[in-house]
Order: C-alpha cells, then structure tokens, then sequence
C-alpha cells in the first residue's frame, strides 16, 4: 500500500508497506548532486555525504559504527548528480532506533575541522580506485564529452584540486543553499504501521526549519563530437551515443523498450550481433541515463585496439536501422523482460523504498507496479519506431574513447 | 518434445520427507526436504507473497573434479549448458527466456555448480521446461565451444587490466599453489585449449546427476504442484546405479607452505615444507597500490568457524567500525577501504586483508596491517567490541534471508556443507558462545604477522616496497 504524507514542516513521505517483509528500509532524500556545483567546487556534495558521518553533537564517528552494527543494520549514504542519499535498513523491531540514529547523523553532525583534511585524503583515494579502472573511468569521460565539464559532465567525486579547496564554511553554506526543507524527501519501504512511522520522524525531523534557495539549474545542451582519452592500457574502452529522454518524459516506456532490444540482455541486437555472432567484444551493453530535463541513451563496448573502428561501425549501424528492424516479436520480448526485471526488483526493500523516492521527485507522484506495467504494454511498435528515429541520426552521435588509441585512430570513425 | 517412453521411468516418489522449520526471531520459514527416488534432495520452501518462484540446482561438480591440464573444464562445462539442447539452440534459449520475462543462469564455483531459475509463476511450466532442457539435454556442439572459448579467453585478457584481478590471482597462486583452489575458475588460456568435447561430454555425464545434486525451490508453488512439475519435467533424469563421485584430487601444500601448515581442515594437506614469506611485486602505472596479505584460512567445517567469524569481523570484516577500517580510513586516511576476509570452502579456505592506497603509502599500510594482525594475537578484544560483533553478525543474519532468491541459494548450500536445516535457529547460539579467550586463541592460531603471502600491484617505482 503507498501513502504519502507531510511532517509538520512540510517534507513529503512517501511510504510502501508490505506484509511479510523483514527488513525496512528508509532515505532521507536532498536534490542537490554534482550537477548543482560550480566548477571550482565540483565534488563538494558528495565530500558533504561523506563528512555527516564524522560525528554528532552526542556520538562520535566511531559511535555511529558502532551503533549501527548493534543493531544488525546498515547506514550509509550516496551522491549521484541529482542526489544526496543517506538511508538505514534495519529489521522491522529497529526501525525506531535505526530512525532516530540516522535522523542524528542528518541533523546533528558537527563536521569537525579534524576531520576534513583526513576526508579529503580518503576521497583522493576513491578517486585513484575509480582512475584505475577504466571501464568505469570511461563513463566519466564520455560524460565530460557530452555534457561539457560543468553541471552533469563534473565528475560525482570532484577533483583533486578542487577537494583541496573544500573549508568547513563551504559544509555549512552547501547545507545553507541546499539542504531545505523544500529540497528533501523521505521515502520508506518495509512491513510497518504508516502512523507509528509518521509519529518517529516527526519527532526526530519534524522540527528542521530551513529555508533553500531556488534550484539553479541549467539545461545543458548535447554536444555531438569525438573524443580521445590516450592511455596504455590493454583493452580499449568506447562509450557512444545520443541525447535521450528526460525522467519524466511521456515516452520513458519506450526508451526502456527500445534500450532493453539494443543491448539491455542476452538476448539483445548488440549482446547477440557483437558478442555472440562476431565475438568482438566481451562486454558490451547499452544503458538509459535520464535526468531532470535531458538525458542520453548509449552504449559500452571494451575492444581490442584494432577493432574500434568495426564495433562503433557496427553499433552505429546497428541503431540507425532500429526505426525498421525492430520486430513485435523483438518489442513482446522486451516489454516481457521488463516487467518481469519490475516484478523481480519488488523483492527488496531497498529497491522499493528508491523507486517511490525518485517517483516522488522526478514525477511527483506515484505509480504502483501494475500501473507501469500497463504503461509498458500500451506501447506500440510504431511508436518505438518512431522514437528512435527521432533520437538517432548519425550527426548527432557523440564518441569517447580511452585506450591506447590517439586522434588520427578515430579520425572520420563515425562517417 | 518428449517422448512416450520416459514416462515409464517416472517413479519418483518421496523416500524421506522430513519438515522443518527455520525460525529467526519472528518470522519462520518453513522448508520441506525431501529425498527422491533417484537421489536428488529437493528442499522446499512455500511463499506467496510475491508472484514469483525461484530456484537453485546445487550440482557438486568443480574445479575439483577436473584435472590440472584442463583447468576450467567445469566453468566451460557450465557455461554450455545454456548454448544448445536436442531441441534448441543458444538463440532459441536465451530468447524464450526472455520472453517470459525470466532469468537463468549456469555458474561454475569452487565447490559446485549451480543453475539458477527466477520466474514469474505463471510462467512456471515454460520456465521449468527450459530449465530441465539445459539440465537433461545440452548437446556441447563444437561451435558453440569454440566460440565460448574465445569469449572467456577474452575476458581474462579484459580482465588484466584491473590490479584487483591481478593481485587476487597471484595471491591465490601463492596460497594454495597446485591445489585447485589455487586457480581461476576459468583456467587459463593454455588449459582452456586443452579442453575437447568430449571431455565436457564426460565431465557432465559423471557428475551432472540426481544423486548429485541440490535443488532448492521457494517462492509461490504448493508442495503438490512442484511434485508434479518434478514428475513432468525431471521425471527422466535418472540416478547413476552404483555411483561412487569420481575422487577428488588430493590436496596438495601451496608453493609457499603455510605457517597454519595442518591446522586448517586435516589430511594436514597444506602442511609440507616450512614457514617462509613471500612477496610478490607486480608492476603497472598505476595511481594506487593494490595490497593484498594473508595466508591460508580454514574449511567450512572446521569447528573454529565461528570464532573466526567473530575475530575477522572485529579486524577488519566489519562495515565502518573494524580495527582496519578505524584506522587506516578514519585516523590515517590512507584508504577508501580495508577488508579483512576469511573465505571458506569444502577442501580450505583463504584469510586475506585487501586494500588499495597511493603508491607511496604502501609501506605504511603494511606496517598498520601487520600492527593490528600483531594486536589482535596478543591482547584481548574488549567487551565492547564483542558485544558489538556479536550483535552485528546475530542481527544482521535475518536480513541474508531476506529475498527469495537468497533463501533458495541459502537453503542449497546450507545442505551441501551439512550445517543443518535448523541453522538458523542455531546460528546465533554458534555466535554467541564464542569468548575473548576464543578469539586470542583463533587469532594466534590463523593469523601470522611474520609468514604470510604478500601481493603488491603498483607503480613499483614510486611504492619502493621495504
């Protein structure tokens, strides 16, 4: 059962009950990531994320560690672009406790000077684990492609150089600007009574007052052009791809659909055509990456040097010719292999409690799974013909490269 | 498909049924192990509230079964079950599958393989008839073999790139040297080679059999409706008469002979030659250190388990509050993250602390590790740092448990190291009892500061190893 409810201060929660489960889990929500920063302070959100768990005004770092353990439950936190996530499961018996530890940490964390400088070395590190594996690392380098190095193409974790610049003030005027009460929302997911919950956060947050100021945002534009990131490594790692569909778009369905036959399983255009026809890639899949108001559908490929220029040939050829190779078969396939990823996803809590808080923020509303699943149905094959033949058009394509490959290797790769 | 014939070969009928119930603090799960006429264990574990089943088939054929010149035999075995049967080939299956919205996979592990099976209950009968196609019917065809091949050779090549790869393939190299344990699942590119057809046909008519194997189904399915899916679908998978498992290879000592040399899991298998340390440098730009320490652990059944669980937990097993983690991430910022891992298997086990630091931190996050190894041997943990593991290890358990798909692979290994249907219940008694004295007397026993493997990826230059 949902329901959606307001403390006395105004922060929306959303709540999913269900009979016989376990464990609950809870998020407090801020709509603040990397693509609010400014340049020179790209990486502040999610050093922000890290420093709440340094100590409150009763607990200590190591108390809160500790705490938690005792209850068998798990406290942590994560930043993505639009997002700052702090979240606790506990077995249903703790989720007083498990409430009232996380609504400490939320609200009464101190950010001891310290402290940060030794954040600041531990966030380094993250940052060298993430440089050192490049089929992650690609990801941020086709983001700094498309998007530009600014708003959504800054990296989650900052620089080196901008982490160095990070002061306590900065802490302080980040929650300022952006930890109001408009810009939050709880979301919880497990077998409770709505009201015993409702009554546990409004004693621990009920009473945050704080104003934020107007979301800037800016919409970025796509930029379709062909990068090379130079590295000796032995693979070579290629992200492609176009401008999709913002969170909230009408088609969303039809892009899952469409992203589901390109590459999104075994059975996939690419998984099959690549992989296992040509064997040119081990891994290879594509992926759907929405935001407030744009996003962008690609795919990842890791390939030997030699064969870059056939796999982006063959992916690019590959999606042009979607508008008129798509089959009702290939579409039932993947309508079926979503709605059963939906109804698979509804085991855990966790996943419960993130899909009704990015409903909540991205549509503001809530859909239950048997809504969505109808929504997937209603789409037609004319109209995912039709979507992909308005978001695929081969000058529109961007390309980021990082291996041992140099410009001359990719030069006129996409005509 | 199939044929009058095999019916008559139906007689599967319950010789043991026995009911059990799995209780953790409030909610209990019910599981109802039976033993079939043709050997096959089944457990069963009935929840309807979701519409969805899953299944787990525990085939006890490994690594361990396969001879060191054909190292990855199992994984290939496995990995081929899904690519052609009598009645369909690789496209056919991964398409039907998908287009009931389902999942299944095949993996081969250390200890077994296991085919795993996640449906939407309407859609049982189609999954289940695909599952027993691959399980009863798999035809290896040649080129799907060499093709396959090809795509894991790939992958180990794909997967040099990553220093956690190449850190954890030495260290295991070292650790168990000849034993199986030692070596990737998937072989290497040169005992890939060696593997034929035939060999895969082999492999799997000897070991791919009801006597066995584990399957462990939960999820929205009666005990009379599974009965009958068993009968229409694995009706003819029949028991090897007189089935003696072909013997499994000795185990054999580590090139670097272990400081816990006979004190693991008997046969005093890992125990020849003397204490010696070993480390090994491998070079790469690199921006961190890869650091990887450790020894020998201990086998699932060895009695220490559980003290072991606890002690690994204080050390460095546990989220952000371990003696690792305080200190080399809070107090000295050297690392994102530390662990500290006791994994253990049927044959032994692995103790390692992982951990990645830039490169010229790396001798001080050595010296911590071995400070806090020397620690932890030679004065007790507190009473709070008990009370907290406990706690964490006790309560956290329940949440393991807490989808169907982790219940159905639980339920199947449970069963495969023999700890008892009513583990759960007795969990937490096994955690509890264990004392500080326990924990000094584990940790001087498994832990060795002086003699241990020590695996280091980095820009070797700039990590000037002491």
């Amino acid at each position: 059962m949902f329901i959606k409810e307001y403390l006395p201060n105004g922060i929306p929660v959303v709540i999913e009950t269900l009979k016989n489960m376990r464990s609950v889990a809870l998020g407090i929500w801020v709509k603040v990531g990397s693509r609010n920063e400014t340049s020179h302070k790209n990486g502040i959100s999610h050093f922000l994320e890290h420093m709440f768990f340094k100590g409150t005004k009763k607990r200590t770092a190591r108390d809160i560690a500790i705490d938690i353990d005792s209850l068998g439950g798990d406290l942590n936190a994560f930043t993505s672009k639009e997002a700052t996530t702090f979240y606790v499961k506990v077995l249903n018996e703790y989720l007083k406790d498990g409430v009232e530890l996380l609504s400490d940490v939320f609200l009464h964390s101190t950010f001891p000077r310290k402290d940060i400088e030794k954040e600041k070395a531990i966030i380094k590190e993250e940052i060298k684990m993430v440089e050192d594996t490049p089929d992650d690392y690609i990801h941020d380098l086709f983001n700094q492609t498309i998007w530009d190095y600014k708003g959504l193409g800054q990296p989650v974790l900052g620089r080196s150089n901008t982490i160095k610049s990070f002061t306590r003030d900065d802490l302080l005027e980040h929650i300022r600007r952006y930890y109001g009460v408009k810009d939050i929302i709880i979301s919880c997911a497990g077998d409770f009574k709505p009201q015993l919950l409702l009554d546990i956060l409004s004693k621990n947050l009920g009473n945050l007052r704080r104003g934020s100021e107007p979301a800037r945002r800016q919409m970025p534009d796509f930029k379709s052009k062909v990068k090379v990131f130079n590295k000796e490594l032995s693979e070579t790692h290629i992200c492609l791809g176009v401008k999709g569909l913002p969170q909230a778009s009408e088609e969303r369905y039809g892009i899952f659909i469409l992203n589901t036959i390109l590459g999104g399983g075994v059975s996939s255009r690419l998984f099959q055509e690549i992989r296992e026809k040509r064997g040119l890639a081990y891994s290879i899949y594509s992926f759907v990456a929405s935001y407030f108001d744009t996003g962008v559908w690609g795919v990842y490929a890791g390939v030997s040097r030699k064969k870059l220029r056939e796999v982006v040939g063959l992916i690019v050829k590959e999606m042009c010719f979607l508008k008129d190779k798509i089959t009702e078969e290939e579409l039932t396939r993947a309508k079926n292999h979503l709605k059963g990823n939906i109804i698979l996803g509804l085991e855990s809590t966790i996943s419960r409690m993130n899909n009704i808080a990015r409903q909540e923020i991205y549509y503001g509303r809530y859909y239950s799974s048997k809504e969505i699943m109808k929504k997937v149905n209603a789409v037609t094959l004319s109209q995912v013909k039709g979507l992909s033949e308005r978001l695929i058009k081969k000058e529109r394509f961007s390309v980021t490269v990082y291996g041992p490959v140099n410009e001359k290797d990719v030069r006129g790769i996409l005509s | 498909m199939r044929s009058e014939k095999f019916k008559k070969h139906i007689l599967i009928c319950l010789l043991l049924t026995a009911f059990c119930l799995l209780s953790s603090n409030i909610d209990a799960l019910e599981v109802k192990k039976t033993v079939l006429t043709n050997g096959l264990t089944v457990l069963h574990s009935e929840k309807h509230s979701l519409p969805i089943v899953m299944m787990t088939l525990l085939v006890k054929a490994s690594p361990l079964n396969e001879p060191q010149e054909k190292a990855g035999l199992a994984n290939l075995t496995a990995e081929l079950l899904t690519e052609g049967t009598k009645n369909r080939k690789s496209s056919d299956i991964s398409e039907e599958i998908e287009f009931i919205g389902a999942s299944l996979n095949t993996s081969a592990g250390k200890d077994y393989t296991v085919i795993t099976l996640s449906v939407l209950k309407k859609d049982i009968h189609k999954g289940f008839e695909l599952f027993s196609d691959i399980l009863l019917h798999p035809v290896f065809p040649q080129n799907e073999i060499e093709r396959k091949k090809g795509l894991i050779k790939g992958s180990l090549r794909q997967r040099e790139e990553k220093p956690s790869f190449l850190a954890e393939r030495a260290f295991k190299r070292e650790v168990f040297g000849e034993h199986p344990y030692g070596r990737l699942v998937e072989g290497s590119t040169e005992t890939i080679d060696n593997i034929k057809r035939e060999d895969m046909i082999k492999f799997y008519s000897d070991y791919f059999l009801p006597n066995n194997s584990i399957l462990s189904v939960v999820g929205a399915l009666t005990t009379e409706e599974l009965d009958i899916l068993i009968k229409r679908y694995l009706g003819e998978w029949k028991k090897a008469d007189n089935y003696h498992p072909p013997l499994i290879p000795p185990v054999k000592g580590g090139r670097v002979p272990s400081p816990l040399a006979g004190e693991g899991k008997g046969e005093g298998g890992f125990s020849d030659g003397k204490k010696i340390k070993k480390v090994i440098r491998i070079d790469k730009d690199l921006m961190q250190a890869t650091i990887l320490l450790g020894n020998l652990g201990i086998s699932r059944d060895n009695p220490d388990y559980y003290a072991v669980a606890v002690m690994n937990y204080i050390l460095g097993g546990g989220g952000f509050s371990s003696r690792l983690m305080q200190s080399i991430r809070d107090e000295m910022g050297l690392a994102y993250d530390v662990h500290s891992f006791f994994s253990s298997h049927k044959q032994g086990g692995i103790f390692q602390i992982g951990v990645q630091t830039k490169n010229d931190s790396a001798n001080t996050v050595i010296d911590e590790i071995r400070r806090q190894m020397n620690r932890i041997r030679e004065e007790k943990v507190s009473d709070e740092e008990l009370s907290d593991a406990k706690s964490y290890l006790t309560g956290s358990f329940p949440r393991r448990l807490d989808t169907n798909r982790k219940i159905a692979d639980f339920l199947a290994t449970v069963e495969f190291y023999s700890l008892g249907l009513d583990y759960v219940e007795k969990y937490p008694g096994y955690i509890n009892s264990v004392t500080k004295d326990d924990i000094l007397r584990v940790a001087r026993k498994y832990l060795d500061p002086e003699n241990y493997v020590l695996v280091v990826v980095a820009n070797q230059e700039k990590a000037t190893l002491k």
